[in-house]
């Protein structure tokens, strides 16, 4: 038995170094009440052509893997391909409040929260990405 | 070779449990503090992008470099066959791991994006002296473990003298890697020096003795072995001697910078110009850190009271060496063309200030809370400590 | 998202602009290379690079760095030190000579960045065609890299920030510095600086084509590099210093 102490004391080391990560990474995920009531959240219309880039289901499944390979070959290949980014997934699915802004990804009722709040799958993308649409184009072409 | 009676600490319960929850606490702050400087970005911290590194990494780099230090007693028992230190080697081995531990929480706190730490692990740059730390810290994890089992473990104790080899090379490679975090930043001359490594290893071994033995003589008052006052003589002179050589290795990093022109303009900063950095070097690390100790521990009478202050103040010159290091050569400016005359918005030519918050320090002192938990609680749930050090002698 | 800054590139090389690099050097910008389609990788065949006149840059002007906040969206929160800072005017004088120059400072896309060199997790890293950048996906913000750049080109998101332009994200926690515009040098495009240079101080191009107007002026005049000592063979290269 006195064989297996010291693995003890190891599982103590790094049972206090991966909850000190994981009190800050729980930190990072968005706060409670982002869950949104519907089960079967649906995407908003698109605003400008009316369909996604791919069948929901396949999005619901996928977009991770999407976004995940696009941005290697954006950051480090400079392959800048329309349709294909995150850019576009904000400027397709923004949800406006009452004022008709796009509301970020602080606020329960943005897009990414329909499933990510019930799911409880912390979403890092927007410490860092634009959360709602910036450019004109895309404001133009919702209120069109 | 007579087997060593060892034990796990039994204290009186009210005394470990104070202390424990004193530190506990201390580690619950630092904590919170930690979760602050994230919520709210390190702009609540005195860092700044001119002084990237501050209080924390001095912990943390202080913590690192005193963990390979608090081996030396292991080693002298397990490479260097002095039978006489062998019932100590498992606390130095635990001591180690835990100071370690306790300086990379902090270092990994501290980080802008600590929630990525698997990232770091996934991702490395091969040719980054940081990510090589990486793999040296989590091997020395390993290889200490490993020797301390074999020391624990009766049945493997044919396996020590291999192992504390291991653990002893493992050691020097890792504060040369720590050292050469500075060493190999080539664009500052406050910290490009080959002399770097050298200097981390010495200062190791003074700090990690000197934690050892205070270590040791607290452990002492919390149920441990009575620390007879010729072993405290004899772990004080070598310290001395530590103390003497890590001395030196700073003067000859001064002086070899003196020697180029170059660096005569940022020694005249470091040891004389530069605000509070010339008396963090002078009062702190040389008088306190480093003359004091030497004249406690090598003098012609010594006591144990006289060899514990002497720890304390290796330990406190040491805090203000890794300072003095870390912060005062970021503080120095680094000019885009040297020898002109600048000014912009970002600070050029200018000396950085760095003025730590609560946060960082309590952040810090953490790391120093935590090392001290783990080997109290190593104490108590594995046998490391022997019975008794008396007939030894 | 970059068509209208790509059209007004190709009209003014379509209208022969013409850049002049020093006094009394003109040079005719249709020989650029030519733009690379923006869903294809960049080449390794090009080194993209920056070309500094600091004999044209006038002191106490800040365009560029005007520009470079309103493309890239960073900006002063009142946090001093720890304000990012991308870009940044140095005035310079020599208490030799007295002579004095002014001269934007940014990341200089060293051929051998120390930053790329220190990075644990390889988010520094060098495009093949010279840029260097943070991939800050991979970013843990140890702020090595600041350690190790030469220059202080970089800049640590010491804030929390919400109002990121969509083609720059940038958020707290990660390293950022001059990217040479990447995002519009990817679609045909270049440094924002550079064109909002009222001076014509600054010629972005490709320092592997004989032809493009930034090779063409290396060749005649003595171009220096910020810390030439360290031999990190920058991008960014300087006249009159
Ligand atoms: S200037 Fe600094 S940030 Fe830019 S490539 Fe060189 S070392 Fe890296
Ligand atoms: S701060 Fe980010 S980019 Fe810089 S060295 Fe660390 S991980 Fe790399």
């Amino acid at each position: 038995m006195r064989v297996f102490r010291p693995f003890l004391l190891f599982i103590a080391v790094a049972a206090v170094l991966v909850g000190a990560g994981t009190m800050l990474a729980v930190a990072e995920t968005p706060a409670a009440g982002t869950t949104l009531a519907s089960a079967e959240p649906m995407p908003t219309a698109s605003a400008s052509s009316g369909h996604c880039i791919m069948p929901t289901p396949f999005m619901r499944r996928n977009h991770m893997q999407l976004l995940m390979h696009d941005r290697r070959t954006e950051v480090h290949q400079g392959v800048r391909e329309q349709g294909h980014n995150l850019e576009d997934c904000m400027n397709c699915h923004a949800v406006r409040d009452e004022q008709g802004r796009a509301v970020p990804i602080t606020d329960s009722r943005h897009f990414c929260n329909k499933c990510h709040g019930s799911a409880a799958v912390a979403i890092d993308c927007f410490s860092c990405h634009r959360s709602t649409p910036e450019s004109g184009r895309a404001n133009a072409e919702a209120s069109r | 070779m007579a087997a060593i009676a060892t034990a796990t600490l039994v204290s009186p319960p009210r005394r470990l449990q104070t202390v424990a929850a004193a530190l506990a606490m201390v580690i619950v702050i630092a904590l919170a503090s930690a979760l602050y400087m994230e919520e709210n970005g390190h702009w609540v911290t005195g860092m700044t992008n001119y002084v990237v590194w501050g209080l924390p990494h001095v912990f943390a780099i202080f913590l690192i470099v005193a963990a390979s230090g608090a081996l030396n007693v292991a080693s002298i028992a397990s490479v260097f066959g002095r039978t006489t230190y062998k019932p100590l080697a498992p606390l130095s081995g635990l001591l180690a791991i835990a100071l370690l531990a306790g300086g990379l929480s902090v270092l990994v706190l501290d980080l802008g994006r600590p929630d990525r730490l698997l990232v770091a692990m996934l991702n490395q740059n091969l040719s980054s002296i940081f990510a090589w730390n990486i793999f040296l810290y989590s091997g020395f994890f390993a290889v200490v473990g490993v020797y301390l089992w074999t020391m624990l473990a009766k049945r493997y104790s044919r396996f020590t003298t291999a192992a504390g080899t291991a653990a002893f090379v493992w050691r020097l490679v890792l504060t040369t890697g720590t050292g050469s975090i500075f060493g190999f930043l080539v664009a500052r001359d406050a910290f490009h020096s080959a002399i770097m490594a050298p200097l981390f290893i010495a200062m190791s071994l003074a700090y990690g003795l000197a934690v050892f033995l205070l270590v040791l003589v607290a452990l002492s008052k919390l149920g441990g072995p009575d620390v007879p006052a010729e072993l405290i003589g004899r772990l004080g002179k070598l310290l001395g001697i530590l103390v003497a050589a890590q001395l030196y290795f700073v003067a000859v990093f001064h002086l070899t910078n003196l020697y180029a022109a170059k660096g005569i303009a940022l020694e005249r900063y470091l040891l004389l110009e530069g605000g509070i950095y010339p008396w963090l070097f002078w009062v702190g690390q040389v008088i306190l850190g480093g003359v004091l100790p030497l004249v406690l521990c090598l003098g012609r009478r010594t006591t144990s009271a006289s060899l514990l202050l002497a720890a304390a103040l290796v330990v406190l010159g040491g805090l203000a060496q890794v300072y003095f290091i870390v912060i005062g050569g970021q503080s120095y400016p680094m000019s885009v063309l040297p020898d002109w005359v600048l000014h912009s918005s970002f600070g050029d030519g200018e000396i950085s200030r760095y003025v730590p918050t609560l946060p960082e320090g309590l952040l810090g002192l953490g790391g120093m809370a935590l090392a001290l938990v783990l080997v109290l609680v190593g104490c108590s749930v594995l046998r490391i400590l022997p019975t008794s050090l008396e007939h030894h002698k | 998202m970059n068509t209208d800054r790509r059209t007004f590139l190709k009209t003014a090389i379509a209208a022969g602009g013409a850049i002049t690099i020093a006094p009394g050097v003109f040079l005719v910008a249709e020989a650029e290379a030519e733009a690379k389609p923006a869903e294809e990788p960049f080449s390794p065949k090009q080194r993209w690079g920056l070309l500094i006149d600091s004999s044209r840059c006038r002191a106490g002007c800040s365009s560029c760095v005007e520009a470079c906040q309103k493309e890239q969206g960073w900006h002063s929160d009142n946090l001093g030190a720890a304000d990012p800072q991308w870009i940044r005017k140095v005035e310079a004088s020599d208490p030799r000579t007295g002579v004095s120059i002014s001269l934007p400072v940014m990341c200089q896309h060293c051929a051998h960045p120390p930053c790329v060199d220190v990075c644990p997790t390889g988010a520094s890293f060098r495009r093949v065609d010279g840029i260097v950048q943070v991939d800050r996906h991979l970013c843990i913000g140890c702020r090595y890299c600041m350690m190790a750049c030469p220059y202080r080109a970089r800049s640590f998101v010491h804030e929390n920030i919400d109002d990121q332009r969509t083609h720059t994200p940038r958020g707290k926690g990660c390293v950022e510095a001059c990217n040479l515009c990447s995002h519009r040098v990817d679609t045909g495009g270049g440094p924002a600086c550079a064109e909002a240079c009222p001076e014509g101080a600054m010629t972005f191009g490709d320092l592997n084509d004989p032809n493009s107007a930034i090779s063409q002026a290396l060749h005649k005049h003595h171009a220096v590099q910020l810390r030439p000592e360290l031999k990190l063979d920058n991008g960014v290269q300087y006249l009159g210093i």
